[in-house]
C-alpha cells in the first residue's frame, strides 16, 4: 500500500534522527546537567564530555551561572570526601575564568563545588582569558571550564570547541541572551529565562517560600530534532530543581499576568 | 664553640631591645647560674657583674645573626644522617632545626632512640640542646622553644610528645609560641590571655572575627588542622649556572637551546635525583639595557627541563626582553623532595590527570602571574566581602576544613555573585526600612515584586569602618533575584550581589 505523504514525512524524520544518533559517541561518556528535568529533554540524557555548552540568559540575577555550576559539579566528579571506587570516575578540577572576581566562593561551595579543586583565573585581557580557557579545556585533569566572555569571535569559539573535544572536558560558556541570534559553535545551546511565581506585588514572603521559577529552552543539541522547553522550580533551601507541578499556579512573566488570567477566565 | 677559651666563663650575648638599649639574647651556663636571665636588660647584667664574685670574668658579645645561621647550617648537615629533610626554623631569625621524620619509620622504628642519639651527638660537641618530637613542625618547635619547668622538674632535654598528649603539652605554653606579631601579643595581654590553653578555650569560629585570621591559623598549624607549608629545604649545593653566549641571541630556537642546557645543568647540580625544583630564577644580560629577571614558582617540585623551559618561554612571550641576549644565569632558589606515589597499575589515567593538572597550574601561573591563578579559602566572618579570601595557587598551604558551621547555615542564602565594593542604587520615590518599590541601576529601572528580609549584619568594628547593614533578597518585575542592603549609618541603598 502506498504510504501517504504524512507517513512518508514521519518516516524521513525518523531516518534523519537515526542517522544523526549514529554519528554520536557512546552515551556512557555523558554527564548529568545537574538538573534532572533538563537531562530528560537532552538527547544524551545529559552533556557529553568533550562538548561545549552555551548558556544564554540575563547577565545579572537570571540564574544562568547557577545552572552552569550544577553542570560543572556533575562533570568534575565525586567530592573530595568520597572514596572513588572502580566504577566511579576520578574527581577532576574546575577552572573558573572570572576576571572581575564576581563569583562568590561561599555560594559556590554551597552549590556542591569542592573549592580545593577549583582554580579562579583572574586574567584581565580577553586574549589571556581565551588562552587560559584553551589550556584548561585541553588538560585531562580538568572536568569543566566556566567562562563568561565579554566578546567571542568565530575563530576563538571554534578553537574552544576543538579544545573541549581534545581532552573530554566540559566547556560552559555563559553569555547574554542577546547573543541568541549569533552563530555558535557550541554543541548545546540552552536559554535560561527566570519566571516569576504568581503572588501579590511588593509582598514580604515568608522564608518557607524560597523557590525560583525558570524556563529552560534547549535551542540546539546534537541529536535533537526540535527545540525542547521545560519549566522548572529551583528550591534554594534544599538546592533541588524539579519540574513545575502541572497543578501548580501557572508561572507568569510581567505585569500582564492579571490581564491574561482574567482573559482566560472570561473565555 | 668557635672560641674554646670562653668555656666555663660567664658569657652574655646581647641584642638590641625594642625600647632601646640592649637585652640578653642568651648566656652561658655560668652566666645563668650567676643570675642572668633571657631578655634581662643589659644594665641589670652590668649590675650583676659589678657586684658579684670578683674572680669571675664576664664577657659581653654582640649578637650576630649571620654567625648563628652559619652555625645552624653546619649542624643541619650533621643532622642529615637522620633525615633527608632538614630546615632552619623559623625565618627570618631561625634558632632551631626542623627534621621531618615522615616516612623514616623503616630507618628509625624507635623515635625515642633516634631523639636520644641525636641529643647525645650534639651535646658531646658542647651544645646545649633540647630535642622534641611531635606531630606537627609548629608544635615541636613551640614545645622545644617555650616549655618552661614545672614546679618540681625542669623541662626534659629529650621529649616525645604522642598525638594524644599534644593538647596537654601545648596548653601552658605562652602565646609567643604561636609566632604572632608583638602588637597582637600586646592585645592578648590586655585581654588577659597569656597561654595557648586560654586561647584554645575560646570559640574557634569567633577568633577570625575578633582578632583576624592569624591566631586561628597558628592554632590550626599547631594542632595539624592546617597543612603548614614546609620551610624551604636547604639546598645541598650551589645550584646556579651561568653561560655567556658566543653571539648575541635573538632567535627563539637558539634561546630555547641555551635555556635547555643551562636549566639542565642547574638540575644536575642539585645532586640527589629525588630533589625537585620548586622555585627557579632566571637572569638575562641583554645588550644595551638593564638585565631581565624573572622567577618561576611551581606548584609541585619537578626535574623536568622541558616543563621549566616552557614556563620560562611563556613569560618571555608575555614580557619580551626586546634586545639581544648576551648571557644567561639560572639559579635554583628552592627545592623540595619529589613526590613519590605508588603507581596504580589499573588506574594510571588518574595519575596522568593529576600530573597534567599540576602542569596546568604552573603554565597558568607562568603566564598570568602568581595572583592570576588562585584558590578560594573560606573565612568565618559575618561581613560578606570578608567571608572568603583568595590565595595564590602556588602557595602550597592547604586548608584542612572547608568551612565552619555558620557558613553551612547561611551559605544557601548567599548570592552566587558578589560585587566589591557595593554599588549605590538610585531609589525612586520615598523609601523607608523596606526595599524600594522602584530603583535604577546602571541605566535600567527595576520594580520590586517581592522581597525577603531583613538580615541584619553589624560587624567589623575592629577593622576601623564598621559594617551596619540590613540585607534583603528581592525579586524584580522580570524575576531577577538581587541582594541589596540599606546602610544603617547613611540610610542609603546598595546593590551587593545577585542570585544567579
Amino acid at each position: 500500500m502506498t504510504a501517504t505523504v504524512p507517513e512518508r514525512v514521519r518516516h524521513l524524520a525518523h531516518e534523519v534522527r537515526r542517522l544523526e544518533r549514529a554519528r554520536l559517541p557512546e552515551s556512557d561518556s555523558a554527564v548529568s546537567s545537574g538538573c534532572p528535568p533538563l537531562d530528560a529533554v537532552l538527547p544524551a540524557g545529559g552533556f557529553r564530555l568533550g562538548s561545549l555548552v552555551e548558556w544564554l540568559g540575563p547577565v545579572m540575577g537570571g540564574g544562568v551561572r547557577g545552572f552552569a555550576l550544577r553542570a560543572a559539579a556533575a562533570a568534575c566528579g565525586p567530592s573530595l570526601g568520597a572514596t572513588p571506587t572502580g566504577d566511579t570516575p576520578q574527581p577532576r578540577s574546575l577552572v573558573v575564568i572570572d576576571p572581575e572576581g564576581v563569583l562568590y566562593p561561599p555560594a559556590v561551595w554551597a552549590a556542591g563545588i569542592d573549592l580545593e579543586r577549583t582554580a579562579w583565573v583572574r586574567a584581565q585581557r580577553v586574549v589571556d582569558q581565551h588562552w587560559a580557557a584553551l589550556e584548561a579545556l585541553r588538560c585531562p585533569g580538568v572536568g569543566a571550564v566556566m567562562w563568561w566572555p565579554a566578546r567571542l569571535d568565530d575563530r576563538q569559539f571554534r578553537r574552544l570547541q576543538l579544545a573541549a573535544e581534545q581532552a573530554g572536558s566540559l566547556g560552559l560558556l555563559i553569555r547574554s541572551a542577546a547573543c541568541r541570534h549569533q552563530p555558535s559553535w557550541a554543541d548545546v545551546r540552552i536559554e535560561v529565562e527566570p519566571r516569576r511565581l504568581a503572588s501579590r506585588p511588593r509582598a514580604r514572603i515568608s522564608a518557607a517560600s524560597e523557590t525560583r521559577g525558570f524556563r529552560l529552552t534547549v535551542l540546539r543539541a546534537r541529536g535533537a530534532a526540535v527545540r525542547q522547553t521545560v519549566e522548572v522550580q529551583w528550591d534554594d533551601a534544599t538546592n533541588t530543581v524539579r519540574v513545575v507541578p502541572p497543578l501548580a499556579p501557572a508561572t507568569v512573566a510581567g505585569a500582564t499576568a492579571r490581564v491574561a488570567g482574567a482573559g482566560r477566565g472570561g473565555g | 664553640m668557635q672560641r674554646p677559651a670562653l668555656r666555663g666563663q660567664a658569657v652574655v650575648v646581647a641584642e638590641p631591645a625594642p625600647a632601646g638599649g640592649g637585652r640578653v639574647r642568651c648566656g652561658s651556663r655560668q652566666a645563668l647560674r650567676l643570675g642572668v636571665r633571657l631578655g634581662m636588660p643589659l644594665a641589670e647584667v652590668m649590675a650583676l657583674s659589678g657586684g658579684g664574685d670578683p674572680t669571675v670574668t664576664w664577657h659581653m658579645e654582640p649578637h650576630t645573626p649571620e654567625a648563628d645561621r652559619a652555625m645552624l647550617e653546619t649542624l643541619a648537615v650533621e643532622c642529615e644522617t637522620e633525615s633527608p629533610w632538614v630546615s632552619l626554623a623559623y625565618e627570618p631569625d631561625p634558632d632551631s632545626l626542623l627534621l621531618d621524620l615522615s616516612g623514616c619509620g623503616r630507618l628509625h622504628p624507635n623515635l625515642g632512640r633516634l631523639a636520644r642519639g641525636l641529643h647525645r651527638q650534639l651535646t658531646d660537641q658542647g651544645w646545649v640542646v633540647r630535642v622534641v618530637v611531635a606531630e606537627t613542625p609548629a608544635a615541636a618547635w613551640a614545645i622545644a622553644r617555650f616549655e618552661t619547668p614545672g614546679s618540681s622538674s625542669r623541662p626534659r632535654d629529650v621529649r616525645i610528645v604522642p598525638a594524644t598528649g599534644l593538647l596537654e603539652a601545648l596548653r601552658d605554653l605562652p602565646l609567643a609560641a604561636l609566632r604572632l606579631t608583638p602588637a597582637m601579643l600586646r592585645q592578648f595581654q590586655e585581654l588577659g590571655l597569656e597561654t595557648v590553653g586560654q586561647l584554645l578555650a575560646l570559640n574557634r569560629a569567633s577568633l577570625p572575627a575578633r582578632f583576624g585570621p592569624e591566631p586561628g591559623r597558628r592554632l590550626d598549624e599547631l594542632l595539624g588542622r592546617w597543612g603548614e607549608p614546609p620551610p624551604p629545604q636547604r639546598p645541598t649545593a650551589s645550584a646556579h649556572v651561568e653561560q655567556d653566549c658566543e653571539h648575541p641571541l635573538t632567535h627563539p630556537a637558539a634561546l630555547r637551546h641555551m635555556l635547555e642546557w643551562t636549566v639542565g645543568q642547574a638540575i644536575e647540580r642539585l645532586g640527589s635525583p629525588t630533589c625537585g625544583v620548586l622555585r627557579l630564577a632566571l637572569r638575562l644580560r641583554c645588550e644595551g639595557g638593564p638585565a631581565y629577571e624573572h622567577e618561576v614558582p611551581l606548584y609541585r617540585p619537578t626535574r623536568s627541563v622541558k616543563h621549566l623551559v616552557e614556563l620560562i618561554e611563556l613569560e618571555l612571550e608575555r614580557r619580551d626582553p626586546g634586545r639581544p641576549i648576551l648571557a644567561l644565569r639560572v639559579e635554583v632558589l628552592e627545592t623540595q623532595p619529589l613526590e613519590r606515589r605508588q603507581v596504580d597499575l589499573f588506574n594510571h589515567r588518574a595519575e596522568r590527570a593529576t600530573a597534567a593538572w599540576h602542569r596546568l597550574v604552573d603554565r597558568l601561573t607562568g603566564r598570568l602571574g602568581r595572583a592570576g591563578v588562585a584558590r578560594a579559602v573560606l573565612v568565618a566572618d559575618a561581613q560578606p566581602e570578608c567571608a572568603a579570601r583568595m590565595v595564590a595557587w602556588v602557595d602550597r598551604a592547604t586548608v584542612a576544613a572547608t568551612a565552619d558551621e555558620p557558613h553551612r547555615a547561611t551559605a544557601a542564602f548567599r548570592p552566587m555573585c558578589l560585587i566589591a565594593p557595593p554599588r549605590p542604587l538610585l531609589v525612586m520615590g520615598p523609601s523607608d526600612s523596606r526595599p524600594p518599590a522602584r530603583f535604577g541601576y546602571e541605566g535600567t529601572i527595576y520594580e520590586t515584586h517581592r522581597w525577603w528580609g531583613p538580615e541584619r549584619i553589624e560587624t567589623g568594628w575592629w577593622r576601623g569602618a564598621a559594617a551596619r547593614r540590613d540585607y534583603f533578597r528581592l525579586e524584580t518585575h522580570d524575576a531577577r533575584r538581587l541582594w541589596v542592603f540599606r546602610c544603617l549609618d547613611q540610610n542609603r541603598w546598595y546593590l551587593h550581589g545577585w542570585f544567579d
